[in-house]
């Protein structure tokens, strides 16, 4: 089982000192390039820790007994992508059914999940850290509440970041991914905190 | 600025600008007397060269280089990049802090007001990644009083930071704080009897608590003439002294400090009354700076206690410009609905 002190530590460290956008650079394009309003900014935030979470849990198991045991831990990748593709098509159903989403986002909103290299990255290095699924899911949460302040900091920070002062050769994304750069040399000040 | 020059109709943001830098007086005389020559050619240094890449920036805009002198925020930053800097650091270190403050923290961005994040922690961040080591090179205040050791005189000190430090030995020493963050097993007034940076001390570390003490003095002028508002000095002291006072543990060996500790060693006083009241790059709102300040306190006490880095004034005023949108837009918004 998991001790609070370990599900402490893991969700410090993916979501500050090792955060998936700022330290480890996955999933960058998605925190940066989101144009829409607030309200679409948490329902993207809450729908990718979600996703984060359950695909760390279940490619977890999926490795310790299916891939361990048949000796086909090179089919790592593959699968994993499959895994995830399979848990974000559930979220799309149960978002569907239920109306959470209108849609209008719905179409630009879905095709950005499934090219998250941070939900494939999170599920990837689960498998060399981690010994028990609740660690595996806790490390998600963790890395999703990390990619979630990232994201509606960064889409509150946008207006400060675009218009008419900013000059001409650096509009758009160049300031972006320096304000993002930025932000990252901020977050190495948590290097070491657990 | 804007919301300074509302609150002062009768002064002009280029006088505020200087009232601030000459608030830093009373903490540059005591930095100088306790650290030596390199404080005042460190301030020299940046303010030469950070008006020069200013300069630079400016012709990028077509404008003449005369607009880039008329407000002083330039010479702010550069200010309050040599104020913390280690004093006898090699001359190309704040150079290069200033290179990367200006063109990057600043004009990038689109000059003076528009910078999401301080421009002197940017480049002091960028220094500290850089260069681990040269910049955690402090002049030991401890060694002029117990060895007899005088302070390098001027000529002496313009030939260290050209030269190389490593050939004045025995000039460097820990800073209060590390020696805090490396304590393993003291117990507190052990530390502070074994310890001569703390024993020839009154409170907080030998020098530290007067270059906070004069800190506190001009911040305070700052604070009464209205020049600039309370809350986020006063959010910030507030939640180190609470946070420090919960992990005081009265005084065991695992104890991250007393409160007055964190209040008068490191970077407190410049950075609660100078750095985070930035107005360009901190919240909009009065009740939002409060909790700005009260999270700039809060990764201060944490950065200090558990990161790799004894002091992380720099890191926490980054990380709460970049939250500054935020915490206005939620902050305020629940404030105002409460009415």
């Amino acid at each position: 089982m998991l001790t609070i002190e370990e599900f402490t530590y893991l969700i410090i460290v993916a979501s500050l000192s090792n955060n998936y956008v700022l330290v480890q650079t996955l999933g960058v394009s998605h925190s940066i390039r989101l144009p829409y309003n607030t309200e679409v900014v948490h329902a993207i935030a809450v729908v990718t820790t979600s996703v984060m979470m359950i695909s760390a849990g279940i490619s977890h198991c999926f490795e310790t007994i299916i891939l361990g045991p048949l000796q086909l831990v090179y089919l790592r990748t593959l699968s994993f992508m499959l895994l995830i593709f399979t848990v974000i098509m559930f979220h799309k159903y149960f978002i569907k059914k239920y109306k959470v989403l209108t849609d209008k986002f719905f179409n630009v909103f879905f095709p950005l999940l499934f090219s998250n290299s941070a939900i494939l990255g999170i599920a990837l290095h689960n498998s060399q850290n981690v010994t028990s699924v609740f660690q595996a899911m806790s490390h998600g949460l963790g890395a999703g509440v990390g990619f979630s302040i990232v994201l509606i900091s960064f889409a509150n920070i946008r207006e400060k970041i675009t218009g008419p002062h900013i000059p001409l050769h650096l509009r758009g994304a160049p300031i972006a991914l320096i304000t993002i750069g930025l932000i990252s040399m901020a977050f190495s000040g948590f290097r070491g905190i657990v | 600025m804007s919301s300074l020059i509302r609150r002062n109709p009768k002064r002009s943001g280029t006088q505020t600008i200087l009232l601030v830098i000459l608030a830093c007086l009373p903490g540059f005389v005591a930095l100088s007397w306790y650290f030596g020559w390199g404080v005042f050619l460190n301030v020299f240094i940046c303010v030469i060269s950070s008006t020069i890449f200013e300069a630079i920036a400016i012709s990028f805009k077509k404008k003449l280089p005369y607009y880039c002198l008329k407000d002083f925020s330039t010479l702010l930053t550069a200010v309050l990049i040599g104020l913390s800097l280690p004093p006898l650091c090699p001359w190309w270190l704040p150079i290069i802090g200033c290179i990367v403050a200006i063109l990057i923290g600043k004009y990038a961005y689109g000059g003076f007001g528009a910078s999401p994040f301080n421009p002197a922690m940017v480049g002091y961040v960028t220094l500290l990644l850089c260069f681990p080591f040269l910049m955690s090179q402090w002049v030991a205040v401890d060694a002029p009083y117990s060895n007899n050791i005088q302070h390098p005189t001027l000529i002496k000190s313009m030939a260290i930071k050209i030269g190389n430090l490593q050939q004045f030995d025995g000039i460097t020493g820990a800073t209060p704080l590390e020696v805090f963050r490396q304590n393993n097993g003291l117990l507190v007034h052990q530390l502070y009897s074994e310890k001569k940076i703390f024993s020839q001390s009154g409170w907080a570390g030998v020098g530290w608590e007067w270059v906070n003490l004069g800190f506190l003095l001009g911040g305070l002028f700052l604070v009464f003439s209205k020049i600039i508002s309370w809350h986020a000095p006063t959010g910030m002291l507030g939640s180190i002294t609470i946070l420090s006072l919960i992990f005081w543990d009265s005084g065991s060996s695992a104890s991250l400090g007393s409160p007055i500790f964190h209040l008068f060693s490191g970077a407190t006083m410049i950075g609660a009354f100078f750095i985070i009241t930035d107005p360009a790059s901190s919240t909009t709102s009065t009740e939002g700076r409060l909790a700005f300040g009260v999270l700039i306190g809060a990764l201060v006490f944490f950065l200090r206690g558990w990161s790799d880095y004894p002091d992380g004034l720099a890191f926490a005023v980054l990380i709460a410009n970049f939250l500054a949108p935020t915490i206005d837009k939620y902050v305020v918004i629940t404030a105002d609905s409460d009415k």
